[in-house]
């Protein structure tokens, strides 16, 4: 497909992980068409924050404002006496106007229809792989298919073109490496239902191999059941090309550096393939900023293989950055305040992320507390300003800094 | 008595199962649709006529989350080999049964419900738009439950009562990539131990991917009456892991006399523990919650101020909030260890040390300090 063809697509909606209400906004900030986000029930990460429902009111207000669309998961596998509150809870999303809900249970899509008129996409839980499975839902009353992470993007594409549903595909983070939703390692092991928010993620611990259950030798394999982390930025020309709906960045638990970094980098790419070029190399270094596994392409461009697997025991892939805070105050009058996640010392860089231009660096010469006196260094979770000639810098912006090991690089 | 449904243990004649006391019908499970199958086309042909010639209803296994070349595939299988050779087939994936119910209508259909699927209304769309014949449903429903939702299910339920318990199924190889020595690429049979928990679990991996057990086999065989009783229509025994026929004949024993003898001869060809998973109740019915500080969620039933960042002792309190507060109003303070405290708010100043009256939009709001107040801290007004 020409360059121009290619121009005349919109290319995925970036979908952006949001497991709290600063999250969100860094999200939408960090221009995600779309942001998806959990009640205090009902979804399957309990551990993050989640909204309550006046928040998730607030949110939908913030995101609609910039022209952002709320998701609200509901793919816990629910018991029957959860169902019975959950048109309650269907009022209140439909009172915040969010833009859909994610359903991976068949009651939970049956009681959805029958008590709201809020658009529904069936979650990645459902392991969604063919093309009549997807038109059975889209009947059920589904619009859009968050198809399993086994799907290529050109198993997804015909899927969309057989069905006539929209289909969205995972593009980033960390990955389940068995059949999502059809995995019950923590329910038997732990007593805790990996489809209810209880995942113990014992695909990520380390295992000897045997030969049989009463075998005293062993074969040591590392994490062999570990899924790489999946990446896909390099990807963006066939999802636009394959008319993909939407690219999923999974990590609601994860921190809103993840969140900006991860949310800027796919808009910036899918801006640049659809405008007609691309420059993947330069966006894939702000990726490795993160913390990190090693990166798959996972299933997306051909079915993974023993390659995609995560072998701790191999060396650690070094983020080159990490999380400095973020600014709580837009830059004014020679200074920026910043909320610090982690230490900052006098003399040190530091690098600002605007959402769609280059990262900006600075020396830190001076640190200020809060009364306005001097001090060497700021502690985590301390609040600090610091001098800057620059104006443009908004409020929750995220701050970052190179790692010792590679501050040469990234010096001012 | 409990009619019984059965897989077949690898190289055992259908006919010969049918010593098992109530077998009526077997899972037959070709190489190609069941994903722990391992019979090829001749082996389940003739599986399924000795299981004709015995009497036994033969219900074809297509239990894999299906990929359009997996319909594919079953497609062939059909054209290959007909359908005269069984009577149902028991689906997994609604595309599957989608297949089914339009290309193969004179067939039983069951649907394998055994993950997820535990609340009522989704069983009750499943069998209104499949009409199956039998639902297989999940161990993770306790008899308490299925005996509330029985009266109100439209169909015949099996209950899985005895076998290895799938608990891990990824469509990747993880074994041959990682064992030095093994010759059969097809079907490798291998125990892998957690270095975390010690667990040691039965793992196989076959073209289908690989397949976790669970280190306890189920065994519910003690428990017939009291499902039959909760309304179970036929036991499942997952006797596909299996080789041989000795354990069909130890398991005939055991259900013409169950007793102590009979059950350490089953025993022996189970793993060294068993479970009842969760046939008498179950502990996942709670969502896992407990990992949230509940004192630092926002509450909506208040006047919502802001999340204190900072405090300096007997200095000030600096807040990130939206604003909305001004000197003269008392807060209502939620500290993350639980303490509610009270605030009057005496003297505001902004992020310049600038004194003001009111916090009147985003941003950083210094104030007056109280004792005990701690970064997290949730502040409401009082109005």
């Amino acid at each position: 497909m020409a360059g121009s063809a290619l121009k005349e697509r919109r290319g995925p909606e970036i979908l952006a992980p949001a497991g709290n209400a600063f999250k969100l906004r860094t999200a939408v900030r960090y221009g995600a068409d779309a942001v998806y986000i959990a009640g205090r029930s009902f979804g399957l990460r309990s551990a993050a924050d989640n909204f309550s429902e006046g928040e998730i009111i607030e949110a939908c207000r913030f995101a609609h404002a910039h022209g952002t669309k709320v998701y609200v998961v509901l793919n816990a596998f629910m018991f029957s006496d959860e169902l019975d509150r959950l048109p309650e809870f269907l009022a209140c999303l439909e009172t915040a106007q969010v833009d859909a809900v994610i359903v991976s249970d068949l009651g939970v899509v049956e009681t959805t229809r029958r008590h709201s008129r809020i658009p529904i996409h069936l979650s990645t839980q459902a392991s969604t792989l063919n093309s009549r499975a997807a038109a059975f839902w889209r009947e059920l009353g589904v619009s859009r298919i968050v198809l399993g992470r086994e799907a290529t993007i050109a198993e997804a594409a015909a899927i969309k073109e057989e069905s006539g549903v929209e289909v969205e595909l995972f593009g980033h983070g960390a990955m389940c490496m068995a059949f999502s939703g059809q995995c019950t390692i923590s329910n038997f092991t732990a007593g805790r239902d990996s489809n209810r928010g209880g995942c113990i993620q014992s695909c990520r611990f380390h295992y000897q191999l045997h030969k049989d259950r009463e075998d005293t030798n062993y074969t040591e394999t590392g994490t062999i059941l570990s899924s790489k982390d999946l990446m896909s930025l390099d990807l963006m020309e066939n999802f636009v090309r394959a008319g993909i709906d939407s690219l999923k960045i999974e990590g609601r638990m994860k921190s809103p550096f993840y969140v900006a970094t991860t949310t800027r980098a796919y808009r910036m790419a899918r801006d640049q393939v659809v405008a007609g070029k691309s420059d993947v190399d330069r966006l894939f270094s702000e990726l490795n900023t993160l913390s990190r596994r090693d990166y798959t392409r996972g299933n997306l461009a051909g079915k993974a293989g023993a390659d995609s697997v995560y072998r701790q025991d191999r060396a650690k892939p070094q983020q080159t950055h990490f999380y400095l805070g973020h600014l709580l105050e837009d830059s004014a009058n020679g200074r920026v305040l910043l909320q610090l996640r982690n230490g900052l010392e006098r003399g040190s860089s530091i690098e600002i992320l605007p959402p769609r231009e280059e990262p900006v660096s600075l020396r830190v010469e001076e640190i200020f507390d809060l009364r306005g006196l001097p001090i060497e260094a700021g502690k985590p979770n301390q609040v600090v300003s610091i001098p800057c000639e620059h104006t443009h810098f908004q409020r929750e912006w995220i701050v970052r800094a190179a790692h010792v090991e590679h501050q040469q690089q990234f010096a001012v | 008595m409990l009619n019984i449904s059965s897989s077949l243990p690898f190289r055992v004649g259908a006919d010969f199962s049918a010593r098992i006391p109530g077998l009526q019908e077997v899972f037959l499970q070709h190489q190609d649709t069941a994903r722990l199958g391992r019979d090829d086309d001749e082996a389940v042909t003739s599986q399924a006529t000795s299981a004709k010639e015995v009497g036994l209803r033969r219900v074809l296994v297509w239990d894999l989350p299906c990929e359009n070349r997996d319909i594919t595939v079953f497609k062939e299988l059909i054209q290959r080999l007909g359908s005269d050779w069984f009577d149902a087939v028991i689906t997994l994936d609604p595309g599957a049964a989608s297949f089914c119910m339009q290309n193969l209508p004179e067939k039983s259909r069951y649907l394998d419900l055994r993950i997820g699927n535990h609340n009522l209304i989704g069983i009750q769309t499943w069998c209104e738009r499949f009409q199956p014949e039998c639902i297989l449903i999940s161990n993770e429903i306790p008899m308490p439950l299925l005996t509330e939702m029985r009266p109100h299910i439209p169909c015949r339920v099996a209950y899985p009562m005895f076998g290895k318990l799938v608990i891990f199924h990824s469509p990747r190889k993880l074994v041959s990539p990682v064992d030095p020595s093994h010759e059969d690429h097809e079907y490798l049979q291998r125990y892998i131990t957690s270095v975390e928990d010690g667990k040691r679990f039965p793992l196989l991996e076959n073209k289908h991917g690989t397949f976790m057990f669970y280190e306890k086999d189920l065994w519910l065989l003690p428990y017939l009456a009291e499902a039959e009783a909760a309304g179970v229509d036929t036991a499942f025994l997952d006797l596909s892991q299996f080789e041989g026929e000795a354990v069909v004949r130890a398991l005939a024993d055991y259900l013409k006399q169950p007793d102590e003898t009979g059950l350490a001869a089953v025993k022996q060809y189970l793993g060294p523990r068993l479970t009842r998973g969760f046939f008498k109740s179950n502990r996942t019915d709670k969502q896992f919650t407990r990992l949230n500080n509940e004192h630092i969620l926002r509450r909506d039933e208040m006047t919502w101020v802001g999340t204190v960042l900072e405090t300096k002792k007997k200095e000030y309190i600096a807040f990130e909030s939206e604003g909305g507060f001004a000197v003269g109003d008392q807060l209502e303070i939620h500290t993350p260890d639980g303490k509610t405290l009270e605030l009057d708010i005496t003297w505001i100043k902004n992020s310049r040390g600038q004194k003001v009256e009111k916090a009147d939009g985003p941003g950083l709001w210094l104030t007056n300090h109280t004792a005990k107040v701690s970064p997290k801290s949730r502040a409401y007004r009082r109005d």
